[in-house]
């Protein structure tokens, strides 16, 4: 589990340009100011590349929160 | 009917609720779903029974093709994807046909100088919202999201009356698995008395303060081409004052409804007006439609591209925006509202990424300006109208009231006149203070959602929710407007 | 807890209601009479004994063009400050005739919002206005209403509690005369107008009155003559082939529009309604003490 989160904290810090940028299972778009929508569907595409997954359009909105973001992917990925 | 009326609070509420928990004491968990259905159609059709047939054919549709989607696709004559398409697009069509046909046709006679006759056809009620419900949930069934085999439920799902007239866009999975639940099919006090609480709340604020905006608006807006430069300025503020609070009162409403049957909506407004970036305020005002736009609309209009760059993601978000607006309302004046709102979100979008820094209050400014003054587009009956008003808030003459003629009278001298505003120095004043009140309590109180999380039972709230409901209802005319109606 | 909140809801609630439900019943009569309708009562009750020739009926809007005028002995100025409409017209000249010797010639000057019926003519101020023996039943016989469409239960009750309202009512009928020619605003008029065209109906109730109003002047051998009072051009244009005035062509009922003893300048109208100073000194001087004459000249 920990090395998805890992994983995506690295997505997170390219994406928003932040190197020291830290995230928790907690994490959610509200507590970053830049995940917005925009910056959400780069996330996503770059987790769907990494990972090989994809992700249906109804779970986009889930995906806001990062606890959930490392349930699915684990799920997909398995 | 209507929330805010006496037939709703007074004899459909209690009855439905009453049913509902007496069917399900009685163990009779089928019937309590198919009363609850049921009220929620008879709910549907007080208003005009001649639309209950649409409703009813579309949930049929849906429900069907929605069971092919989540069948196996060996046999069927067509595959799965043909069948979504289909979905899609009879949902999209009897939304246009309805809504835009009118639209389509009085452009066309502008284009062509012809004069095609307007079909005329009668809006049915919450067409829009409920088309929009059922594409998420074909959309849902198609991915594999949801599998819904029950007729009964997918009708609760989609008539639920609280939400079925103006929202919240609820998702099945958000909704359904609460009916499920066991324990939610016993009264819940704790629910009961946070329904009723919220429930107040939102009556006062559509009755109360949204309803006596109203007036005020009319005024403005039918005298457009004669409004001082004052006058439209209390004309705009009264009116985006009075979309939030008759709205977000509904809303508020629909969730204490739902509440009583231990049912949670999910939240639709965050104080909207604090909102400090057109962004910030889509994420506060309609959450739920926000949610839909950008789900089902901005990301595969997006992810349609091979690569995705900051310039088609611009695009991506004027196109959903401008769908937005046209969804809204047929008119160019809806077209014009979602073009500003996507213009506006393009700028948001540069600011951030350029990471430049801006004081809050300053943020705060422009926003609120912004959508106060696209606000007139929104209610404007035509292009000509919103133009006028605007013309008036920044090159209108400048008119005070008469009380301080006596005291100003060399103001006269720059052009300055004096009369009553608003047509009466009374309306005026009413006026100004109910906008002063109003951005009281957007800008400082804790919105409803909030006040929720921290309702108690205490003798304190009581004595304050109670004259609000009281004094609700006893201004309750039975004939109001409800602004999201046209829907 | 929760249950506790709920019945402590409940019953607030309709301790609420109760006080709001007494309060209207103590209050209702006095509440729907007009700040000015106590004047009324106050001059019915000085009026014993008389005998005029003429008498000349009318709202404010006459009541105060021709305030400080001297008039001859044999005419009496029986306008009132306030609104009243044909039911309280007749009623009026009904207590009158009771009371007093019959006039030979009654003017009466009215608007067409006269001739309506709404909240002004509800049967609950009439009612505490004319409460002597037998007036109760004049009010059934024209069949005015209980109350307008537009209240109901809630409605009427929380009217009354809300005596800032009262006070906005005095405010603006209190007529400020001032020797400032003030110019009306044009919202105004259209708001009068506006208001007017909106209640065009003639009703059921108007059509009783009026025909009681007739047979009661025929009775006591009075000649009634109905004055269009001054108003503003739009609003004269309001009501010409409005259903008014088609009611009283149909019944071949003559009557006098003062636009053609004098056509007065719309802005001068300082409200929309009433006579500014310098309208209201023409207006005098159109009448002079010759009333009669003048009148009867142009009938």
């Amino acid at each position: 589990m920990s090395n998805i989160k890992d994983k995506i904290q690295e997505i997170f810090r390219d994406i928003f340009d932040e190197e020291e940028l830290v995230i928790s299972e907690e994490t959610t778009a509200d507590d970053i100011e830049e995940w917005d929508s925009l910056n959400h569907i780069n996330i996503i595409s770059a987790i769907e590349k990494e990972y090989k997954i994809k992700f249906a359009l109804g779970e986009l909105q889930a995906m806001k929160d990062v606890g959930e973001m490392i349930h699915l992917i684990s799920v997909k990925s398995s | 009917m209507l929330f805010n009326s006496y037939t709703f609070i007074f004899f459909f509420l209690p009855v439905a609720f009453l049913g509902y928990f007496l069917l399900n004491y009685n163990k009779k968990v089928e019937g309590a779903k198919v009363w609850l259905v049921a009220s929620s159609l008879f709910f549907y059709s007080w208003w005009n029974v001649i639309y209950l047939p649409l409703i009813l054919l579309s949930v049929l549709l849906n429900y069907k093709l929605s069971r092919v989607l989540i069948e196996d696709e060996e046999g069927s004559l067509f595959t799965k994807k043909q069948y979504f398409v289909v979905g899609l697009v009879l949902n999209i069509s009897l939304l246009v046909y309805f809504k835009y046909m009118d639209f389509f046709i009085t452009n066309v006679n502008f284009i062509s100088g012809e004069n095609f006759e307007l079909w005329h056809l009668a809006l049915p009620l919450a067409i829009s919202f409920f088309t929009l419900q059922q594409i998420a949930f074909l959309v849902d069934s198609y991915e594999g999201l949801v599998k819904e085999k029950n007729f009964l439920d997918y009708s609760l799902f989609v008539t639920f009356f609280p939400q079925l007239i103006a929202g919240p866009i609820v998702h099945h999975q958000e909704m359904m698995p609460q009916f499920s639940r066991l324990k939610n099919k016993l009264f819940n006090y704790k629910n009961i008395a946070a329904g009723v609480f919220i429930f107040s709340i939102g009556l006062f604020k559509k009755v109360v303060i949204a309803d006596s905006f109203s007036k005020w608006v009319h005024h403005g807006f039918d005298h457009s081409q004669t409004l001082t430069l004052i006058e439209g300025w209390v004309t705009s503020l009264a009116y985006t004052f009075q979309i939030y609070f008759d709205f977000s009162g509904y809303t508020d409403m629909a969730i204490g409804a739902a509440l009583l049957f231990n049912i949670k909506l999910p939240q639709n407004f965050n104080s909207p007006y604090k909102a400090t970036g057109i962004i910030d305020y889509w994420q506060r005002w309609h959450m739920t439609l926000t949610i839909f736009i950008t789900t089902y609309v901005y990301t595969p209009i997006l992810r349609s591209f091979s690569k995705i760059t900051f310039f088609k993601a611009m695009f991506a978000t004027f196109a959903a925006m401008f769908i937005s607006g046209l969804w809204h309302g047929a008119g160019w004046t809806f077209i014009v509202w979602g073009s500003l709102h996507g213009f506006a979100l393009m700028i948001n979008h540069y600011w951030h990424k350029s990471k430049r820094k801006m004081s809050i209050f300053l943020a705060w400014f422009i926003t609120f300006n912004f959508v106060n003054i696209t606000g007139i587009f929104f209610r404007a009956e035509n292009l000509s109208q919103a133009k006028d008003i605007l013309q008036a808030m920044f090159t209108g003459n400048i008119m005070l009231p008469i009380q301080l003629e006596s005291r100003l009278v060399q103001l006269k001298t720059y052009g300055v006149t004096f009369g009553s505003l608003m047509g009466t120095s009374r309306d005026f004043a009413l006026a100004t203070i109910l906008i002063v009140i109003s951005f009281f309590i957007s800008l400082v109180l804790k919105n409803s959602n909030e006040k929720i999380e921290d309702f108690k039972p205490s003798f304190l709230v009581l004595l304050l929710i109670v004259p609000m409901f009281i004094y609700s209802i006893y201004n309750m005319q039975d004939v109001s407007e409800f602004l999201y109606f046209n829907f | 807890m929760y249950k506790r909140w709920l019945l402590g809801f409940l019953l607030l609630s309709l301790i609420i209601a109760s006080i709001i439900e007494v309060n209207y019943q103590l209050n209702r009569k006095q509440y729907y009479r007009h700040a000015e309708d106590y004047a009324v009562n106050k001059l019915l009750a000085q009026q014993k004994n008389r005998d005029y020739k003429t008498i000349i009926m009318g709202d404010s809007v006459i009541h105060w063009a021709m305030e400080g005028m001297k008039l001859d002995p044999s005419v009496y100025d029986m306008t009132v400050t306030g609104s009243m409409t044909i039911v309280g017209q007749y009623m009026m000249l009904n207590r009158y005739l009771k009371y007093n010797k019959a006039p030979d010639e009654v003017y009466m000057f009215f608007i067409p919002e006269a001739f309506k019926e709404d909240t002004e003519n509800t049967r609950p101020r009439i009612e505490s206005i004319f409460d002597e023996e037998g007036e109760a039943e004049l009010i059934k016989k024209v069949k005015l209403g209980q109350f307008s469409d537009e209240s109901n239960y809630f409605y009427d009750r929380v009217r009354i509690l809300k005596p800032w309202k009262q006070y906005f009512a005095k405010g603006n009928r209190s007529i400020d005369k001032s020797s400032v020619l003030r110019e009306v605003s044009r919202d105004k008029t259209y708001e009068i107008v506006d208001q007017t065209m909106k209640e065009r109906h003639l009703t059921k109730v108007v059509e009783n009155t009026f025909k009681e109003l007739q047979s009661l002047c025929k009775n006591n051998g009075i000649s009634l003559i109905l004055v269009l009072e001054p108003m503003q051009y739009i609003r004269y244009k309001a009501y010409e082939n409005s259903d008014l005035d088609k009611f009283f062509k149909s019944k071949n009922i003559g009557i006098i529009d003062f636009r053609t003893i004098y056509e007065f300048e719309d802005k001068l109208f300082y409200d929309g309604l009433h006579l500014n100073q310098l309208n209201a000194d023409l207006f005098m001087y159109k009448i002079d003490q010759n009333i009669t004459t003048i009148l009867k000249m142009n009938n």
